[in-house]
């Protein structure tokens, strides 16, 4: 929070340096290293057991959910070998030997 | 700032409508929704930010309006929300029509409302039904009849669906083509058949990751999006979903956790409708997989492809974490 204080303050005294890179990459790393300080922020204040289940389980989800996606393929190529399996009937066959069965 | 982001939503679900009748840059259409916006090589869907910005608005409502006792103060609450849902009803997105509704209750429910008042609400709505049946496209009310015409788990067909090929007058009734009646599971009943055999065949461990005749063939329409469910039914059987169920209970609590706790009671309110949003979408979702309830374009949060969804949820999550952590 300090960095971006100090950056705060060199932009409302020194506004000429816009055109500098050395200004833009001080803005840069003030709004990078605040937004890294402020992660350690997630470990302060009421209810921490329950946020850290919170974020655990929605780790766990998005986790599951890249999985599936991988595992589904890519929806824009059907395979080459599926459309004539579908014209013959697969799954009615699948159905019957794994369900009725 | 909440209503400003909700105006902001709003705007951009205009945009998308009027593309209805002239021609909207940066607008894609597909399947006969107009549901996404297009800049670049980039997309994303409106109404998906549209559900985050609702429940903050109607949060921001809802706390600084101190009586609910009464009919006429649930009003504006109500053009907060049928407004919005009638754009998002002209994309169409029917999914997302149908998550509000039981959101602006349960919110209501919270904020103090009466219950008499809500259940008489209600009654209206089941009352309007007939009319807005009549409204719906052929489409529509076939995915709708769909649910009652399934195929029964023989394979057979159910009893109401003999009945409907026996009287074509019930079939118009009910809006059912009785020539796609006939080829069930390869016209109307596509999606859930599929969705059904692909839940049935996983049994109680599952086919095993990235294998499964479904997974190999993909025998499944829209199994990375709507239907993923399905998916991990299919790969991890009935184990997969309790653990998926379960992890879905832990969020779900710990968001009603917080809500319960937070001494702010806007933080409160957004919170609990968040937590009511994702047990809404969730129930929704698997509901149709399994075929209970009509087939809607509504992903499953966290795990259903698609950007905007995952952002928003994501969103929402920090959103309820922040109130977690506020005095």
């Amino acid at each position: 929070m300090q960095i971006l204080r100090l950056f705060v303050k060199i932009h409302r005294r020194r506004r000429f340096l816009l055109l500098s890179t050395d200004y833009w990459l001080l803005a840069t790393k003030s709004v990078i290293i605040t937004a890294m300080f402020d992660i350690f922020e997630f470990f302060k204040g009421r209810h921490l057991t329950t946020r850290l289940i919170l974020l655990a389980c929605t780790a766990g989800l998005v986790a599951i959910g890249v999985m599936m996606i991988y595992a589904s393929g890519n929806p824009a190529k059907p395979l080459e070998k599926t459309m004539p399996l579908r014209r013959r009937g697969i799954p009615r066959l699948y159905y019957n030997k794994f369900i009725q069965l | 700032m909440s209503f400003a982001i909700y105006w902001a939503t709003i705007a951009l679900l205009f945009w998308l409508v009027l593309d209805k009748f002239i021609d909207m840059p940066f607008v894609n259409a597909k399947h006969g929704s107009r549901c996404w916006f297009v800049i670049g090589s980039m997309q994303f869907q409106p109404s998906e930010f549209f559900k985050f910005a609702y429940i903050v608005a109607l949060a921001w409502h809802l706390r600084y309006r101190s009586n609910y006792r009464n009919l006429t103060s649930l009003i504006p609450p109500f053009i907060l929300t049928l407004f919005p849902m009638f754009l998002i009803y002209l994309e169409p997105d029917l999914g997302t029509v149908m998550l509000m509704m039981p959101v602006l209750l349960s919110m209501l429910f919270i904020a103090g409302a009466k219950v008499k008042h809500l259940l008489v609400i209600i009654l209206l709505a089941a009352m309007a039904f007939p009319v807005l049946w009549l409204g719906m496209e052929d489409y529509q009310r076939m995915r709708v009849s769909s649910v009652l015409l399934q195929n029964k788990i023989d394979g057979g067909p159910s009893w109401l669906r003999t009945k409907v090929e026996k009287h074509p007058a019930l079939a118009s009734l009910l809006g059912v083509n009785p020539e796609r009646l006939r080829n069930w599971d390869i016209g109307a009943g596509y999606q859930l058949s599929r969705s059904k055999l692909a839940i049935a065949s996983g049994g109680f461990a599952g086919q095993g990751y990235r294998t499964g005749p479904f997974i190999k063939y993909k025998f499944l329409p829209d199994r990375h999006n709507d239907f993923i469910f399905a998916l991990v039914c299919h790969q991890w059987g009935f184990a997969g979903a309790v653990l998926l169920l379960c992890l879905y209970a832990m969020l779900i609590a710990c968001s009603i956790e917080i809500a319960a706790s937070s001494f702010d009671t806007f933080g409160s309110y957004i919170a609990a409708g968040f937590a009511v949003l994702f047990s809404i979408q969730i129930l929704i979702n698997i509901s149709m997989t399994i075929g209970l309830i009509p087939i809607t374009g509504l992903t499953l949060p966290f795990i259903s492809y698609g950007g905007s969804s995952i952002m928003t949820n994501i969103m929402s999550i920090g959103l309820i974490n922040s109130i977690g952590r506020s005095r």
